[in-house]
């Protein structure tokens, strides 16, 4: 019997009776992170790191019964000890290590290796059996730095302004939104973000996780020439405002990697700017780690698992229920 | 290289004129005196750069990234373009050298003719000093697959606007073949030519659409009608035995048409002829279709010329004998163009028919006949020449038909419908005839949307085939044979009439009444 395993309700540890990140409801789930193909509505209990406690609040309900851990705080089911390591990939974002009877199994989650200064960076932890993401598991997947995008979409949104032009910047409300609003030039012109990120950035904002505040968009906002707008999705006050202003639009992310990507989305720019790792990070996990054993998930794992199997580690895949990231929602 | 993949990558995301012509001002400003001419040249895909196959590349590439070959195959889809999938998985560097790409373009050249290992080390130390934007433009271009979609006019007016010269000037340049090899920018821009001034065409007038009544515009006897044809408006201009042809858009297209360009079809030196050019078959006028496959053509066969010669029909004429008389009164050109007439090749250059009268009947009653004579539409001009010089395009009246609504198209967003498409009967089949733009009402289109609910039969992603019940009246301009279609025919410039209301399904329009139309119209 494994210490974990691949069911139909998601990874599960039979020795505690817990699942980690389950898409079906549960009576214990240990949550890696936020994001809603990882933190499923109606489980009874949840448990995850403390950051990550007033966003399964706001993302899943007030009511439901979660309890918080630090990082590397020991958690003891049944013999069983969990414990939360950095991921790196938002904020409250978590790794998670399993031991009994000094086997050791490491979740991932998401992930990335680059510091992004809004959460807390990624920890290798060394294990026995990694079960890691890949969900930019293929070679042509590869990250230029953070300072680079920053600068790259400055310059865009320079430019926008003196062009008399709002731009448009889609990406996911937790993560990429806080990124990029927290390292973009404060010069340039005024910041408005969609509700959904304004909500997201005042819950973090009000347990002292995040810093930068900013103005939500309504369509009696003023000043909106030369402003840039942070919006997961096209949205009906968006819509309504390019009625009266010209626009430019971006999306920031992984997937921006390619041009056929680029061009099959109905946008003008995109940023390759992803809180997950790239090919060359997930390597570098899987190395650090110093795995004898790893299972891929969540993304390209066979072609992941296969180049692994070919370097001499011992690879095999999880199929999970969701594909990729999630939507833009 | 850097520039060029910068200005590739960014004409790749702009779709307006302006914003293309605005970007490749900047690209001009900021390139070098000595690569400028090699930009132009492969801005126009006039350089031939290819070294080796793209299956050679893949090879080198894989072996130098020490990626397998099954990885390979799972990254492809995803990108969808092997240059750029190589350019990907190639290790990233961080330096990008300032090679020029003139440098780039002899090193390129040198190494043609070279064996594969040599090329192959030219190519792997090319990659290390590219970044990953560069390294999709250096694979295409060394694989010939190196393609800009631009148009000639974009290229001229961005020219135009950097450098200051006429843009006739820098036409008849971009066409003949220059060789970046050997010449320089400066030079090529400055070299004293002949051909500056023979060519020099004459301002285009513009001609507008006449929208309201053709009383509004005047007495009918200061006006003359000429029929106006679907076909290349142009300026044919002889000077020193030299023939350039001109379209409307300053395009010099005298390589297209090598019937027209002899200097002898004009027995008068110096003379400018304004006017149409159409391609005939046995006295038969062809339409648009064969006029625009011939302009795609790169190399047009000896069959193509024997089988469809083109033709051009002359409306004025305005310069004789070296003497401009484009501003002169339409009876003074009237004359100089009878003279001429003995002098012309009568079997390239065909008169236009003009209506004359005091009476604005006469112009109405021409108008009618006009799709018998195979025009297109009524062009009216000002026998005295004013200082506004507009002509006016005198549309004729649209044809039309009744035909049953068969697919809805939705706009990507998939909340609006943004085309329609209409089919006839067929032996109790309704085939499709055309596909217009949803011109509906607000409340129209709503009623339809629910309607749709109910009466889908089938999706095919964004388009839905629905039940035979709405009939609409469609109007078009003329039929053409299209063998493609499955009705064998197509309706030009087709648009959304009204709804009627009171007509079934069953009995709108069937194929056989646009079969006749067609006839008709045919001689």
């Amino acid at each position: 019997m494994e210490l974990l395993s691949n069911t139909k309700n998601g990874l599960y540890c039979e020795v505690a009776d817990v699942y980690i990140d389950p898409w079906r409801k549960v009576d214990k789930a240990l949550i890696t992170h936020g994001h809603s193909d990882h933190a499923r509505p109606g489980h009874k209990h949840y448990m995850c790191h403390v950051n990550c406690v007033p966003i399964l609040k706001l993302r899943i309900g007030k009511k439901i019964n979660v309890r918080g851990f630090n990082f590397g705080e020991s958690i003891h089911i049944n013999e069983v000890r969990f414990s939360f390591h950095p991921a790196g990939h938002v904020i409250g974002s978590a790794q998670i290590r399993v031991e009994y009877k000094g086997e050791v199994w490491v979740v991932t989650g998401d992930y990335k290796l680059e510091n992004d200064q809004v959460c807390t960076p990624f920890e290798s932890i060394k294990c026995h059996t990694l079960i890691t993401e890949s969900t930019f598991g293929l070679p042509i997947y590869k990250w230029a730095t953070q300072d680079t995008i920053i600068q790259q979409i400055n310059q865009w949104w320079a430019q926008n302004k003196a062009d008399h032009k709002i731009s448009v910047i889609y990406a996911y409300s937790l993560g990429k939104a806080q990124r990029i609003l927290k390292h973009l030039s404060h010069d340039i012109g005024n910041i408005y973000a969609d509700n959904s990120i304004y909500n997201t950035n005042n819950a973090l904002i009000q347990h002292g996780l995040y810093k930068r505040a900013c103005q939500t968009l309504n369509p009696e906002s003023k000043d909106l020439d030369g402003a840039l707008v942070l919006s997961p999705q096209s949205s009906s006050a968006l819509n309504n405002i390019s009625k009266h202003h010209p626009m430019s639009t971006a999306m920031a992310s992984g997937w921006m990697a390619t041009r056929n990507k680029r061009r099959n989305r109905l946008i003008d720019k995109g940023f390759v700017l992803s809180d997950h790792a790239d090919w060359d990070g997930l390597l570098e996990a899987v190395r650090s780690s110093e795995a004898e054993r790893v299972i891929v998930t969540h993304g390209y794992q066979s072609a992941f698992a296969r180049y692994l199997s070919e370097l001499g580690l011992r690879a095999e895949t999880y199929d999970t229920a969701f594909k990729g990231e999630p939507s833009l929602s | 290289m850097k520039s060029l993949s910068e200005i590739y990558l960014l004409l790749e995301e702009l779709v307006s004129f302006d914003a293309k012509l605005q970007a490749l001002k900047s690209y001009f400003e900021q390139t070098a005196a000595e690569d400028l001419l090699w930009s132009i040249s492969l801005l126009l895909n006039k350089s031939n750069a290819r070294i080796i196959t793209i299956t050679k590349l893949k090879d080198w590439a894989l072996a130098h990234a020490k990626i397998p070959e099954w990885l390979y195959n799972q990254c492809h889809p995803l990108v969808k373009d092997q240059s750029e999938t190589l350019a990907l998985l190639l290790p990233n560097t961080d330096s990008s050298i300032g090679k020029t790409l003139s440098a780039w373009m002899l090193d390129i050249e040198h190494h043609k003719k070279l064996n594969l290992s040599k090329q192959e080390t030219f190519v792997v130390n090319a990659w290390k000093i590219l970044n990953s934007n560069e390294r999709i433009l250096f694979n295409k271009l060394i694989t010939g697959n190196l393609r800009f979609s631009l148009s000639q006019q974009l290229i001229l007016h961005a020219l135009h606007l950097v450098f200051n010269k006429p843009i006739h000037c820098l036409a008849h340049r971009l066409i003949t073949d220059f060789d970046a090899f050997d010449k320089s920018f400066r030079d090529w821009l400055n070299q004293p030519s002949r051909k500056d001034i023979d060519s020099k065409p004459y301002p285009f007038v513009p001609i507008k659409k006449l929208s309201s009544d053709v009383f509004n515009i005047g007495e009918a006897r200061h006006w003359l009608g000429i029929y106006g044809y679907d076909g290349i408006s142009v300026q044919w201009i002889k000077r020193n035995e030299q023939v350039f042809i001109w379209n409307d858009k300053m395009e010099l297209i005298s390589l297209l048409f090598p019937e027209l360009t002899k200097p002898e079809l004009c027995a008068v030196d110096k003379v400018v002829l304004q006017g149409t050019i159409i391609l005939m078959k046995d006295d038969q006028m062809m339409d648009q279709n064969f006029l625009t496959s011939r302009v795609k053509r790169k190399n047009i066969s000896k069959k193509l010329l024997l089988d469809f010669p083109a033709k051009m029909i002359i409306n004025e004429v305005l310069e004789y004998n070296g003497e401009d008389i484009s501003e002169r009164s339409w009876n003074t050109q009237r004359n100089y163009l009878e003279q001429l007439y003995p002098h012309l090749d009568n079997h390239v250059f065909l008169q236009s028919n003009t209506i004359l009268s005091d009476h604005w009947e006469s112009f109405t009653s021409a108008r009618k006949e006009a799709r018998n004579v195979n025009a297109s539409h009524l062009v009216l001009k000002n026998k005295v020449k004013t200082k506004d010089k507009t002509n006016w395009l005198w549309a004729l009246d649209p044809l039309t038909v009744y035909a049953t609504l068969i697919y809805v198209e939705s706009s990507i967003d998939r909340r609006n419908i943004s085309s329609l498409t209409f089919g006839v009967w067929d032996n109790k089949k309704l085939i499709p005839i055309c596909k217009v733009e949803n011109t509906l009402s607000k409340n129209f289109e709503t009623e339809l949307q629910i309607w749709l609910k109910k009466n889908t039969i089938e999706k095919f992603g964004p388009v839905k085939s629905v039940q035979p019940f709405f009939v609409f009246e469609i109007s078009f301009e003329s039929i053409t044979e299209n063998k493609r279609k499955k009705s064998g025919i197509s309706l030009k410039s087709a648009k959304l009439g009204k709804y009627l209301k009171e007509m079934k399904a069953e009995n709108a329009h069937t194929i056989s009444i646009l079969k006749e139309i067609q006839q008709k119209h045919i001689k």
